[in-house]
């Protein structure tokens, strides 16, 4: 009994040393394909052997690209006043002759011929100059995957086929909500109405988003994977708890379009909880002092997190809840984020 | 746990359940586990096709264009992983790429994977002829890791690639690919 009697025979000359031209195609477009785009066409001046093996058309079912657009470069000493003015500040990061528009015109050129209609898996690799972004710096990362995202699939043609999408080393800034927005894009008739001309067919659905070592701005909590991301533009927050780190990073995450917002919510939070640990016991009673200094309108706005994320608020009317009585030490962190973050009410509700 | 510098490979498993024989280019003949042996999707393919047909337990299973050395590693890397990993149903071309991005090479492949360049060809090719696919991604990617940190020079050399290009002809691919060869900088990056 042979295994195979039609083999190709290419283990056959093995006693020599083996070198990488000895592999066949299939196995170089293999290796080709786990390259980032430079690589690919860096290495196409190697010989006219791999110039044409990296020039295959099948290599474009996969992109990836590293992304460095430098956001050090501008909002360095970016002081958080509402929402609003955050997102103008950034808009900034897209508009050359600033070094990061340039960069970021660069990198939309680069993906613009990279993605085909071929190409069904798009992986960005965020490259990052430092650990210490501020809220600025972080919303504009994200301001440029997103849009490279949805640029790439929901406007230009070529990228109507992409249903995988890879972000690495990510900031979430107002992120995942988006993202799991990209889910319900199929029939989005505003995204076709918006851009009839450049997208005549609608994009394949996506069928799935990973990202890993994705770095998440605590704030987050509150203004970023909710299900509407202004849902507490009424309320002013001091960004960072004393009593926190800045920063969490979940290792990884793969979004499948069943994932509900909720569960999205859900999961995201279970991890930041396990990341974030516990609080110190003292809390408990910066909280109670807290919530009876509160105004009227800011207490009603406690009443409604609670209801809206508090296990044993849940099927409570809004009035019934006493904040007196309230046992912040059986809230979850990701709740007491909420309390210890909160400054005041911006906007009567 | 074993790591994969201290694992040795043995002939004879010793565990009860059916043992499948199979036997390299030279000749010898390894019994394996059913569950190691079935993670080669050949093997796999090969034992269900026998079943059909009422094959006998004295088969051998020959792999003829597999040597003893690379097999001896392969086995190695298989039951390492039987004995760690989920079973999983095959995957679309598509989620298998998601599951690589998702799973950096882990310490233990890494140190398996710590050998000769020509080695780890020779157990990709195994892997690829034996269809053992998480293998053969590993190796790819490992592969590839190192093309990044190369140099075009580099890589001939390393490989020992002639230059067929003429002076023109190179210049004129650099053109054609400057638009996408301003590599950023990278910083603590492993992927």
């Amino acid at each position: 009994m042979r295994v195979n009697t039609e083999m190709d025979g290419y283990l056959a000359n093995a006693q020599r040393t083996f070198e990488l031209g000895d592999l066949p195609d299939e196995l170089m477009l293999e290796i080709f394909i786990e390259l980032e785009i430079h690589h690919q066409h860096r290495l196409r001046r190697v010989s006219k052997e791999w110039m044409e093996e990296l020039s295959s058309i099948r290599l474009q079912k996969v992109v990836r690209m590293d992304i460095f657009v430098p956001v050090s470069a501008f909002d360095t000493d970016y002081k958080f006043t509402t929402f609003s003015d955050l997102k103008s500040n950034v808009i900034a990061v897209r508009r050359p002759p600033s070094e990061s528009g340039v960069r970021y015109t660069a990198h939309y050129q680069q993906l613009s011929k990279a993605v085909t209609p071929r190409t069904k898996v798009l992986q960005l690799n965020w490259i990052e100059p430092t650990e210490n972004y501020n809220l600025s710096q972080s919303m504009a990362s994200w301001y440029v995957i997103w849009s490279f995202v949805v640029l790439q699939r929901d406007v230009r043609p070529n990228g109507v086929n992409l249903t995988h999408i890879l972000l690495d080393n990510m900031t979430a800034f107002e992120g995942l909500h988006n993202l799991s927005n990209l889910f319900q894009r199929r029939d989005d008739a505003e995204a076709m109405r918006r851009h009839p001309r450049s997208n005549p067919l609608p994009p394949k659905p996506v069928s799935a988003i990973a990202f890993r070592r994705c770095r998440f701005e605590l704030i987050g909590l509150f203004v970023s994977f909710f299900r509407n991301p202004f849902a507490y533009q009424d309320c002013d927050f001091k960004l960072l708890p004393e009593d926190c780190s800045s920063w969490v990073r979940i290792p990884l995450r793969v979004l499948r379009p069943d994932t509900s917002a909720r569960e999205l919510e859900e999961n995201l939070l279970q991890d930041l909880e396990h990341l974030v640990g516990d609080f110190d016991p003292s809390i408990v009673g910066t909280l109670t002092a807290k919530s009876n200094s509160l105004p009227e309108d800011a207490k009603l706005r406690w009443k409604k997190e609670l209801k809206r994320n508090g296990t044993h608020y849940s099927s409570s009317k809004i009035d019934d809840i006493d904040l007196e009585t309230v046992e912040w030490k059986n809230l979850r962190p990701s709740s007491l984020l909420f309390f210890l973050s909160f400054k005041n009410i911006i906007v009567s509700v | 746990m074993s790591t994969a510098a201290s694992s040795s490979t043995s002939e004879t498993i010793a565990e009860p359940g059916l043992k499948i024989k199979v036997s390299t280019k030279e000749g010898e003949v390894f019994e394996l586990d059913e569950k190691v042996a079935k993670m080669s999707q050949v093997i796999r393919g090969i034992l269900e096709d026998l079943g059909e047909q009422n094959g006998g337990d004295d088969s051998v299973l020959p792999l003829t264009q597999v040597e003893t050395r690379i097999f001896r590693k392969i086995l190695v890397w298989l039951k390492y992983h039987a004995g760690h990993d989920k079973e999983e149903a095959p995957k679309a071309e598509e989620d298998e790429i998601i599951a690589r991005f998702c799973e950096e090479i882990p310490e233990w492949d890494q140190k398996f994977l710590n050998v000769d360049q020509a080695v780890i060809l020779e157990i990709m090719l195994a892997a690829d002829y034996l269809d053992i696919k998480k293998l053969r991604g590993l190796c790819c990617k490992t592969v590839a890791n190192i093309l990044k940190t190369k140099t075009v020079e580099q890589i001939r050399e390393m490989y020992g690639i002639e230059n067929d290009f003429t002076p023109e002809e190179e210049e004129e691919i650099r053109k054609q690919t400057a638009w996408c060869e301003d590599e950023p900088p990278r910083q603590g990056s492993n992927h």
